[in-house]
């Protein structure tokens, strides 16, 4: 008897070590696909990262409607666009059997720090708005639908060099303005007069102020974000030899908060971004967006929809596997809203497009397409 | 590395460095005069600054400005000031006794080693951090321009404009308040005489905890009104602003020497100028590793700082 009971545990201990160490793929799906969203939902960075959230959310939506038996679901994780915080959310996310592929990250530095993350799960990851050039060839399941660094920091530079400006240069010492402000350096290098480097979440620009002045510079190019650009803005303006300078800054800054916090010295701002004007090339979209979500859309609305949509795309043509997606992501091409959509194999969008904005009146004005 | 700038900028980066440096003074007298007491970094002085420039904002809220408008006349503006001040003192000030009974009175009824009191000081400031974050959902919070910065006053690269004069003066006002209060009254020689010898002070009859709980409340309502120059100033707050004022501001009163009130008002301004100073001709981004190594040196060199007291005397 007591040999028998032993037999039969020993060999159910066996069953259960080999079904435990079989590969995931045993560990199915219990419910529907899911879509997750990486970025900022609260934080400073909040504003844009819910635009592009809510372009997700709307795809998927959509999707659903004319695809009621294959439905996907809508999930996110909370980076606050922060790469100390990423990685442990992006493990989350390989965890989750169900989540098969990543719109995100919203910023370089969280990409950055996911990315290998998502690698190692395997999850192909298409991101709306991150722009640092080290995102090239990263990885083969990253993909993104925005041009890098490396044509934005030449085309922020072009608009100095345009301007026939004395060019003094800050960064925030994060990897996408750092990134950006080297590659304005560089393309821009004949009409630098000084350069400062602040860091993130700096209040007291009195120190940058005071060396923007002494170099006589006629513009100021700021590598970051919105939440320092509009205090830098504020102190340049209340400083009279500061005053008329031109402010440059690159797609971190132009966001409705920049214009919420900065108020009346956002006037004329010159902004790049990689992303397309919404209202111009989707207007019903955009209409939309606005009658769904009761308010305006972002700058990357557009993009994050469009990476949704590729994505969806992909799980119709019967891609319902990780590695299966994101194979079909290195081949396909998709007439996105607005945009073809086909990525090459360094994981860049095919077609790079750029182009310029300002604010005026309070709300942000698209400029001109930049080649 | 700029060094002419020294030159050209010399009085316009020194207004600015006193501007910071007294803001900083306001905050590190917290520091220091807790320390004065009961021989305890208050870790959590700094949130207690964050909270007052919450509090500030919460009252600028309630008038609806949007911003846009011009800046108020002169007699408005005083008054709306006023009002922030004592608004956040009062919210500062109580937020201090409040963390004093929380964090930091059953350690001491019960004889608890020093490094416990510091566990509870870090873990209070992450507390009233986070709690924040969570309110004002991790989001920069901004404040209307209240005052015309206009300069009226120009020489050379010097410019003089109101709200520079406004902390200056405002902070010689505290400080003057201050300086009789420690001086002159009764509850500043009961403070002097907690921090010189806590035994002899009960023999002498003074009540220890309730000489404790003003020292705290003191500390607060400092913090408090600086955390009003500071809004006013530079305009914007958010759930973690107390980290990196408040390092500033204890490295004051480090630089200073630590439990002594006249230590930590220089070792504030000289900060201040060190760090516009070190800013201007190094770049902004070496300005919190300037102040750090300060701070170790200082602590390495001579820990009790320029003006203290030797270590040894002190009570352990």
């Amino acid at each position: 008897m007591k040999k028998i009971i032993s037999i039969v545990s020993a060999s159910a201990l066996a069953v259960g070590l080999t079904v435990a160490a079989a590969p995931s793929a045993f560990a199915a799906c219990a419910g529907d696909l899911k879509i997750y969203f990486q970025g900022a939902q609260t934080g400073p960075y909040a504003e844009t990262g819910i635009n592009e959230a809510n372009g997700v959310i709307l795809a998927i939506e959509k999707y659903n409607k004319t695809n009621p038996k294959t439905k996907v679901a809508y999930d996110v994780i909370d980076t606050e666009a922060s790469g100390s915080k990423s990685p442990a959310l992006a493990a989350k996310v390989v965890a989750d059997e169900c989540a098969i592929g990543v719109v995100g990250g919203m910023y370089s530095g969280e990409t950055l720090a996911a990315v290998p993350i998502y690698e190692g799960g395997k999850v192909p990851v298409v991101s709306p708005s991150a722009t640092n050039p080290a995102l090239t060839n990263k990885s083969p399941y990253f993909h993104r639908v925005v041009g890098s660094d490396l044509v934005q920091g030449p085309a922020l530079a072009q608009i100095a060099i345009g301007l026939k400006s004395k060019l003094f240069v800050v960064d925030d010492a994060t990897a996408y303005g750092k990134g950006l402000a080297t590659i304005v350096k560089k393309s821009a290098s004949k009409i630098i007069v000084g350069t400062d480097g602040v860091t993130e979440g700096t209040t007291n620009f009195t120190s940058v102020v005071a060396k923007v002045a002494k170099s006589k510079a006629t513009a100021v190019f700021y590598g970051g974000y919105y939440p320092e650009a509009a205090i830098f803005i504020k102190a340049l303006r209340d400083n009279p030899a500061t005053k008329k300078v031109a402010f440059i800054a690159g797609d971190g800054v132009l966001d409705g908060e920049y214009i919420k916090l900065a108020k009346k010295n956002a006037e004329g701002t010159y902004l790049t971004a990689p992303g397309e004007p919404m209202d111009k090339v989707a207007p019903a979209l955009a209409k939309e967006y606005k009658t769904r979500f009761g308010q305006e859309h972002g700058l990357y609305t557009l993009e994050a929809y469009n990476s949704a949509y590729v994505l969806l795309q992909g799980i119709k043509a019967g891609k319902t596997t990780r590695e299966s997606l994101n194979t079909w992501l290195g081949e396909a091409v998709v007439k996105a809203v607005g945009s073809t959509i086909s990525f090459s194999a360094t994981g860049d969008p095919d077609k790079i497009v750029m182009n310029q904005y300002t604010i005026k009146k309070g709300k942000m004005v698209w400029v001109k397409k930049l080649s | 590395m700029d060094f002419s700038i020294l030159i050209t900028n010399f009085w316009s980066l020194g207004l600015d460095g006193i501007v910071v440096g007294a803001i900083y003074a306001l905050i590190s007298l917290g520091y220091t005069l807790v320390y004065g007491v009961l021989r305890l970094i208050n870790f959590a002085h700094s949130e207690i600054f964050m909270i007052g420039t919450m509090s500030a904002y919460f009252v600028i809220l309630q008038f609806g400005f949007t911003g846009y408008e011009d800046p108020l006349p002169l007699l408005e503006f005083v008054g709306i000031f006023l009002l922030l001040a004592t608004v956040s003192a009062i919210v500062s000030g109580g937020s201090a006794v409040l963390l004093e009974i929380v964090a930091y009175r059953r350690l001491r009824i019960m004889k608890a080693s020093r490094l416990s009191s510091l566990i509870s000081a870090i873990g209070a400031s992450f507390v009233l951090v986070e709690v924040f974050r969570v309110m004002t959902d991790s989001k920069n919070l901004d404040f209307p321009r209240l005052i015309n910065k206009d300069p009226f006053f120009t020489w050379g690269t010097l410019y003089l404009s109101a709200d520079k004069v406004l902390v200056i003066v405002g902070a010689a006002i505290i400080f003057l308040i201050l300086n009789r209060i420690i001086n002159h009254t009764k509850l500043g020689l009961g403070i002097r005489a907690v921090s010189q010898d806590e035994r002899t002070a009960i023999l002498m009859g003074v009540n220890v905890n309730r000489i404790i709980s003003y020292t705290f409340l003191l500390g607060g309502v400092l913090a408090g009104v600086g955390s009003a120059f500071y809004m006013v100033f530079y305009e914007t707050t958010k759930s973690n602003v107390g980290f990196l004022v408040g390092i500033s501001a204890f490295t004051a009163a480090v630089l200073g020497g630590i439990g002594n009130v006249k230590g930590a008002l220089y070792g504030s301004f000289a900060l201040g100028l060190v760090q516009q100073y070190t800013s201007a001709v190094l770049g902004y981004n070496w300005r919190d590793v300037v102040t750090f190594v300060i701070l170790v040196l200082v602590l390495l060199i001579k820990p009790t700082g320029l003006f203290g007291e030797a270590l040894q005397k002190a009570r352990v």
